[in-house]
């Protein structure tokens, strides 16, 4: 069954219907609402690109860097405070020895400190702070010849405080 | 045949590209008419056709920029509205708004106090939304049935039974006896599809 066709081609002919008015200012305020949208998105999304990388590339450094023989580097590059921590190095904690060490030296390098805000401060002084915690108490395990699995203990949260404290400062020495 | 586009001018869609807002008046003025006829009759709604219209200079605005000349700038600013309507058509809002049909294009009831073109208005109204679509698409906009069937991702064959109920709809509605009054001619079981 069909409609005549000449009544359907008069669909063709109904009149254009004129919009109501107001339409184009909208359309001008939403246009300008979702292209500030986007901006705002672009920007976090370079953020987010140039932390990512800068991630990546401390990543790839302290990678790079990681010392074939610890032991021989602890007795190079380790400052005198952190070295009479520990006058014998024991085989079991002799490679936190050395990465502590090793991200001193790192640390060493970075710039001098510059103005920084409130928050990267508080956040470098209490890193700092729990280091020199854990350097009293490896001092008192070192007097006391206590056990190296104490030690070794002591060693890897340094290390772990000092990876994150050496993070902290790379990004504020670039900006971030 | 259809009222063909405008052509815009070479040098106003330059600068529409690079973002002059009277250019992208100048754009609207040309096809704000066009596109907000379009959405009407194959929405069946003025504040839908006025949401299309809104959203599809939005999405031109936005990507004007990325036009390449591919098609005419008419040609692409349908389809964008074409899409848009779409879009409503395939949402479960529209499906389910029965029959809100605008009383800008109802008439009194009676068949005879109509002109041809308002009984034809009103009777493209009460066809279901997706046959509704079809048939603007089909035969005023040129579509071809596998071109409807791939904007409303379906087959050809859909849009060729879809444009088949419509006619007869639109015939019944048209010819049909006259014991279809106005109640009937618009019950919410016809307007399923």
């Amino acid at each position: 069954m069909h409609a005549r066709v000449e009544d359907l081609l008069k669909l063709r002919e109904l009149p254009q219907l004129e919009p109501p008015p107001g339409v184009w200012e909208r359309v001008l305020e939403t246009e300008r609402v979702r292209a500030a949208a986007r901006r705002f998105r672009r920007r976090a999304l370079a953020a987010a690109a140039v932390v990512a990388v800068v991630v990546v590339g401390v990543s790839a450094a302290l990678m790079l860097e990681r010392p074939r023989a610890p032991t021989l580097i602890v007795a190079r590059t380790m400052p005198a405070s952190s070295t009479t921590l520990v006058p014998q190095v024991s085989a079991s904690y002799a490679p936190l020895v050395a990465e502590s060490a090793r991200l001193e030296r790192l640390l060493a390098g970075l710039p001098p400190r510059r103005v920084m805000v409130g928050s990267t401060a508080g956040t470098i002084a209490g890193l700092e702070d729990r280091i020199a915690y854990v350097d009293a108490q490896l001092s008192y395990a070192a007097a006391r010849d206590l056990a190296p699995t104490y030690r070794e203990a002591l060693w890897g949260e340094r290390v772990e405080l000092m990876s994150a404290l050496f993070l902290v400062r790379f990004g504020q020495s670039q900006g971030f | 045949m259809p009222k063909p586009s405008p052509s815009v001018p070479a040098e106003t869609l330059q600068r529409a590209k690079r973002g002059d807002r009277a250019a992208h008046a100048e754009l609207y003025g040309l096809y704000s008419v066009s596109v907000f006829t379009l959405a009407r009759r194959m929405l069946a709604s003025k504040a839908l056709a006025e949401d299309v219209l809104q959203e599809t200079f939005v999405e031109v605005l936005c990507n004007i920029d990325r036009f390449r000349g591919d098609s005419e700038v008419g040609t692409w600013i349908k389809r964008i509205a074409i899409n848009k309507c779409l879009m409503h058509v395939r949402s479960s809002w529209v499906s389910r708004r029965g029959f809100a049909v605008d009383e800008d294009t109802v008439g009194d009831g009676r068949a005879g106090a109509l002109d041809e073109q308002m009984a034809l208005e009103r009777a493209l109204d009460c066809v279901p939304d997706v046959a509704r679509a079809v048939v603007w698409l089909h035969d005023v906009e040129g579509y071809t049935h596998a071109e409807i069937g791939r904007l409303m991702n379906r087959t050809a064959s859909f849009s060729k039974s879809q444009l088949a109920r419509a006619h007869e709809r639109l015939r019944t509605l048209l010819e049909g006896p006259e014991a279809e009054t106005e109640t009937s001619l618009c019950t919410p079981e016809l307007k399923t599809c």
